[in-house]
């Protein structure tokens, strides 16, 4: 586990637990969730990775009723301008129940034109627009992007963010800006799912500690060793500095583009003892959010590539990837009506015959979500997706191409 | 212990002598292109050496709220010496601050919490932010006399105050800063509407308080 992450989480869980901390001052915000979730899938080893499928669904066959997540959002504040936020997170399925997905100290100083904001410890990047609501949770779909799908299991940075911002409307300006860059150790093992499984649609997120699991595509291989089934997201393998960096435009309150340039600089021949390897991923990702009356317009794009191991040799990992998503969303009332096109691809750049990475495949996601009450929302969600993944035939008679289908309907308690 | 109808009497000499000596003065705010301009803080600054009564202690405080992350309303004008309450009705905290000469000072606002309130001693525009949510601005504008108030969708402004020779002042967070300096002597004795005219058109809109709930990420 990442000492730096650790160090973090336990500081600001000390911080929580200790006497002081009953008198500061301390907000809350979370969810309970619950409901009846089910898909539909011609094979039954197309279920669930974390289940050792080949699927990129999160449910199985079966419908079942389940409490599909709690998430809690905490922030403390130290200082006038210094919080400590936390998320924690339970999860039925998955390596653990219960985890903490983000935990780190944000400064927030008093500043006249450009505004500095400090972060340190674990946490996501502002990447997207589409993750804003309750414990990275989206207001407009249950299931994220698969762009953000990938984010929430395999991108955790444990370091720290520098932001400056300017705000548009004290200076009688439409255009508001932001700059960040983050330098930090840990995500290492980033690329690893998209590699093998390939890009998938949904919300489990990945918490400080966890293993992610995935298919034994390892198995036809003439390796000496077995080859692990999961990946240890936040690990850090070879002693490297990653550094994201990337800029916000917003245009009033109606528009906002974000782009961003991430790379984790990691030694792509770094292994740990329990052979996890260090992937050297590197990708641009830009996003978009417009708003107009009770419609709201999302985007986001992105292309990178990662790889692992001694390629010259035959023996490693190296692909290109890319994603795109749209999104339109309208608020009518207490309800909301968001559709959403995904597309992704993995492009196998290697040419290791036992381990074929093309993966490629679509998406179509309608949710709607019903505010009952300041407490209660009822949601429905239905995917569509295909997938065509080239190691599925790795198995003898198994294809590549699926359509699988996946629905919920919960009700989520918020406070 | 004073009778029914002793208390009428009294009640309704008091309520004669206020309509005797002040009046509803009204004034009319057009841009340069002759529209109502909605939003504008007015007041009145007696001329004739006659001194503006200071404000009464036991006044109630103004209020300026927060709402859906907004300020609201967008400019509020108080008197010197008024007490603003700065609640919070959103389920969030705010942290609001102004750097202003006029009064700099930060304030948290917790969720369900009151504050107590904040005095404004100093006249001038008190510009209004938020620390947390940083779309958010307002203006306090801090007057030197009881008559102030603002102007409604008509471009009208009413207050009540006693017949006679003013300096009026108004001010608008898109006005040019001519207007902005800009004195206008007025008498108010008849039932006459005064009219202003800016002299310069009012700066374009670069915002609006059309926020949703996930704006600040």
């Amino acid at each position: 586990m990442n000492i730096r992450a650790s160090a973090a989480a336990l500081f600001i869980l000390s911080c929580l637990m200790s006497p002081s901390a009953l008198s500061l001052k301390t907000e809350i915000h979370g969810l309970l969730e619950g409901g009846l979730v089910g898909a539909r899938y011609g094979e039954p080893w197309l279920n669930s990775w974390m289940d050792g499928g080949v699927g990129v669904l999160r449910y199985q066959r079966e419908d079942r009723w389940e409490i599909t997540q709690g998430l809690l959002d905490a922030q403390i504040e130290l200082t006038s301008t210094l919080n400590a936020n936390i998320s924690a997170s339970y999860y039925p399925d998955g390596d653990r129940s219960f985890g903490l997905s983000e935990a780190y100290l944000h400064y927030r100083p008093l500043a006249k034109n450009w505004r500095p904001r400090v972060k340190a410890g674990l946490f996501y990047p502002h990447f997207s627009l589409e993750n804003v609501d309750i414990g990275w949770s989206s207001p407009y779909t249950q299931s994220f992007s698969a762009i953000n799908s990938w984010i929430a299991e395999e991108l955790r940075v444990a370091g720290t963010e520098l932001s400056l911002s300017l705000p548009g409307r004290p200076r009688r300006s439409p255009h508001t800006w932001t700059l960040s860059a983050a330098f930090y150790k840990g995500n290492d093992p980033i690329g690893t799912l998209l590699s093998w499984r390939g890009w998938a649609l949904h919300n489990r997120q990945t918490r400080l500690g966890e293993s992610v699991r995935f298919a034994d595509y390892f198995q036809f291989q003439p390796m000496a060793e077995e080859f692990p089934t999961q990946v240890d997201v936040i690990e850090e393998t070879d002693g490297r500095w990653g550094f994201y960096v990337g800029g916000h435009w917003r245009f009033q309150q109606s528009t906002d583009v974000r782009l961003y340039y991430y790379d984790n600089q990691a030694d792509p021949l770094s292994e740990e003892v329990n052979r996890q390897y260090g992937w050297e991923t590197r990708f641009t990702s830009l996003a978009l959010k417009h708003r107009r009356g009770a419609w709201t317009l999302l985007m986001q794009a992105m292309t990178g590539s990662s790889r692992m191991g001694h390629l010259d040799e035959g023996g490693g990992v190296d692909i290109n990837f890319g994603s795109a998503y749209a999104l339109i969303s309208r608020k009518v009332g207490q309800h909301r009506f968001s559709l959403r096109y995904d597309y992704f691809e993995v492009t196998d750049e290697d040419r290791n015959p036992y381990d074929p990475n093309r993966s490629r495949g679509n998406g179509v996601t309608a949710a709607w979500h019903y505010q009952w009450s300041p407490h209660w929302q009822f949601r429905g969600e239905y995917i569509s997706l295909d997938s065509d993944n080239d190691n599925r035939t790795l198995w003898r008679g198994w294809a590549a191409q699926h359509r699988q289908q996946q629905w919920v309907g919960l009700i989520q308690y918020r406070f | 212990m004073l009778s029914r109808q002793m208390t009428t009497a009294i009640c309704t000499a008091l309520l004669l002598c206020v309509t005797t000596t002040a009046q509803a003065a009204e004034l009319l705010l057009l841009s340069k292109d002759n529209l109502p301009i909605e939003g504008a803080a007015v007041w009145l600054q007696p001329l004739n050496n006659a001194a503006a009564p200071i404000k009464s202690v036991d006044a109630p405080p103004a209020v300026m709220d927060q709402r859906n992350k907004q300020f609201v309303p967008h400019v509020l004008t108080v008197q010197r010496g008024t007490e603003v309450e700065f609640p919070n009705s959103d389920k969030v905290k705010h942290h609001v601050y102004s750097f202003s000469e006029a009064q700099p000072f930060e304030i948290k606002l917790y969720s369900g919490e009151s504050a107590p309130p904040v005095t404004f001693n100093n006249d001038g525009i008190v510009v209004l932010g938020c620390n947390i949510h940083d779309h958010m601005l307002a203006y306090l504008v801090v007057v030197d006399t009881p008559w102030h108030g603002m102007t409604d969708a008509e471009g009208t402004f009413r207050v009540s105050a006693p017949p006679g020779q003013y300096r009026v002042k108004v001010w608008h967070p898109r006005m040019h800063l001519e207007d902005q300096h800009a004195q206008h002597d007025m008498v108010f004795s008849e039932s006459q509407p005064e009219l202003i005219q800016l002299r310069r058109p009012l700066a374009p809109s670069v915002s609006t308080d059309d926020t949703d709930e996930f704006d600040e990420y």
